[in-house]
């Protein structure tokens, strides 16, 4: 989904004169028509994070929309505080691209693979925060942050299969229901999803129903859609390429407990990367395979807890 | 390089509009008892120079698309900015006696707030000028013509964020930028020396492609012959003016004494001599240095 997400930015930059794209060092030959025909828009300032996002936010101040592509462990991180302050408690409005979020960089080992972005990004006060699975998401999503206020995360992640069915509209803030829910229930984000996808399939191959409810935006939360999915389950399965903990299946365990009346806890297991820095390199596949995050590992862990 | 120097740091008294200022900053500690003091009054003359003489702005029309943006980084030395924007009128006087109360306008450090000539929210130090870049950048890309001033502390530099910050503005020859240090000289902890040295700060600035100006920051007809001199380009690189100033300046038991950087607990005894001290004009405070 880069390709597709970064031509989104692109021809949004193309269009529109107040959009700037702010890179740190995204490589040679990066949006190569707007570099042509607009070069004052297409602002690479080096790996100066923290630099670059403070200009972004003053920028910003004065009516300017950034895109900011950066890769996703060091956007979130090295510039934290630009990003909570500058952005956050201004309420300017921006877009940050974080290329590579969850397992994407497995090769270059636990400097660059981000499963804290989420986290982080969530905690900034009126953030907005997505986690697209399929390149039709991030193009829809990439084009929707420029007409929100305040600053999006927008993960951007390493796989570009398509879901293989609609799931409905592509709205910000609405889950969607790719499989109807039923005693087993995944909910997922980002290119988690795709293994949910498969895993459900699995599932469904052995006489197993299991639904999959997919979450592209994480902030704000689809609180209604999962309680009524969660209802309908005995087993839920939270699938995230994120730490178990600060990302997705602590929002869902707070909707399903919160808003007064909570709905009655089905079995609940977190699926992710727990406290620990994620070791070894390797593949994407690999990585999902240490985490038992593949489709076969998903559905072989539902039907464990089925009968267990 | 420009061939301005000065000598004998704060030496020249304070004229009665300064301790006017220096007793609104007084107001407002006072009121809160609390509050960082010595580095406001390090900056009294920098900001008067700013708001009375340099910068274009309309304390009516607060939110003038062509006002000059000012903005103070060193967010800590907020009782400054408070005084001069009191005194302008972009805030009540009152304000000033509500200072860091729970649903006060002012606070312990700005917070945006363009209608009162807030333009950031700063506290968190070395965030001010790159937002200062991003601003000028987005003026020289409109030609409005809209300048942007930036006060930073020199402690405030140990941040790498303000050297990435100089990099991008010196990249994008931001001529309408001008950065304003306040050199005092002395952070929370001690002296810049002896907590990180930072000097030589005009030999730096100048490596990174900055024109630069070294003034005393403490006699106003310099800063603002400095600050009109380097604002009125309109190419080149962008400018720092390094103001030599004396922390706590005006209050003689206060000068370069870092028990005053942050002070709380005021005693009768101390308030009546701050009245004192800044009652009427006169000879205050002593040399901090000669240039180089």
């Amino acid at each position: 989904m880069r390709a597709e997400c970064l031509r989104t930015i692109e021809e949004a930059a193309l269009a529109d004169a107040r959009v700037v794209v702010v890179a740190s060092d995204p490589g040679a030959g990066f949006m190569p028509e707007l570099a042509k025909k607009y070069p004052e828009r297409l602002m690479i300032e080096g790996v100066c994070e923290q630099g670059l996002v403070g200009m972004a936010a003053g920028m910003a101040a004065e009516g300017f929309y950034p895109y900011i592509v950066m890769i996703a462990a060091f956007g979130t991180r090295r510039c934290y505080e630009q990003l909570l302050l500058d952005f956050g408690l201004h309420g300017f409005s921006g877009c940050l691209v974080g290329i590579g979020g969850g397992f994407h960089y497995s090769v270059l080992g636990p400097t660059h693979v981000a499963v804290d972005d989420l986290m982080l990004t969530l905690a900034i006060p009126g953030s907005v925060v997505f986690a697209p699975a399929e390149p039709d998401e991030a193009i829809t999503l990439t084009r929707c942050a420029r007409d929100l206020r305040g600053l999006s995360y927008l993960r951007v992640s390493a796989t570009t299969e398509a879901l293989s069915n609609s799931g409905g509209q592509i709205i910000v803030g609405k889950g969607r229901v790719l499989d109807a829910p039923a005693s087993v229930l995944f909910i997922s984000c980002g290119s988690a999803t795709l293994a949910a996808k498969k895993a459900a399939g699995a599932l469904a191959q052995s006489g197993i129903a299991a639904g999959v409810l997919h979450l592209h935006t994480l902030k704000p939360l689809d609180v209604q859609t999962i309680r009524s999915c969660a209802e309908k389950a005995n087993v839920v399965l939270c699938v995230e390429e994120h730490r178990r903990f600060g990302g997705l299946s602590g929002l869902v365990l707070q909707a399903l407990a919160d808003a007064g009346k909570p709905v009655t806890l089905p079995r609940f297991v977190s699926v992710g990367v727990g406290d620990d820095f994620p070791s070894g390199y390797g593949s994407y596949d690999d990585m999902a395979r240490h985490y038992e995050m593949t489709g076969d590992a998903l559905a072989e862990r539902a039907r464990a807890l089925l009968s267990s | 390089m420009l061939g301005d120097e000065y000598v004998n740091c704060g030496s020249q008294p304070l004229d009665e509009k300064s301790l006017h200022l220096r007793r609104l900053v007084m107001r407002a500690l006072r009121a809160a008892d609390k509050g960082h003091v010595g580095s406001a009054l390090s900056m009294i003359e920098i900001f008067r120079a700013l708001y009375e003489s340099v910068a274009r702005h309309d304390p009516a029309n607060p939110k003038w698309e062509g006002r000059d943006r000012i903005i103070l980084s060193k967010g800590h030395g907020c009782l400054a900015l408070y005084a001069l924007l009191a005194d302008q009128g972009y805030i009540d006087l009152a304000a000033l006696d509500r200072f860091c109360e729970r649903d006060a306008l002012l606070g312990g450090h700005p917070e945006r707030d363009p209608e009162h000539g807030i333009e950031a929210s700063t506290g968190a130090l070395g965030h001010g000028l790159p937002l200062a870049v991003g601003m000028a950048i987005a003026h020289k890309r409109k030609a409005s013509g809209v300048r942007v001033f930036v006060v930073v502390g020199d402690g405030e530099l140990d941040e790498g964020s303000n050297w990435e910050a100089l990099l991008i503005a010196a990249k994008y020859k931001l001529a309408n930028l001008t950065m304003i240090v306040d050199n005092n000289s002395e952070q929370i902890s001690g002296s810049l020396d002896t907590v990180l040295p930072i000097e030589p700060l005009r030999e730096k600035f100048e490596s990174f492609g900055l024109i630069t100006a070294n003034v005393d920051g403490h006699d106003l007809a310099s800063v603002v012959e400095a600050l009109v001199r380097v604002s009125s380009r309109v190419q080149g690189p962008p400018a720092a003016v390094i103001c030599h100033t004396i922390k706590g300046k005006g209050v003689s038991f206060a000068e370069q004494n870092p028990q005053w950087h942050y002070k709380r607990g005021l005693d009768p005894k101390t308030l009546a001599h701050l009245d004192e001290e800044l009652a009427s004009a006169r000879q205050i405070g002593s040399p901090a240095g000669t240039e180089r």
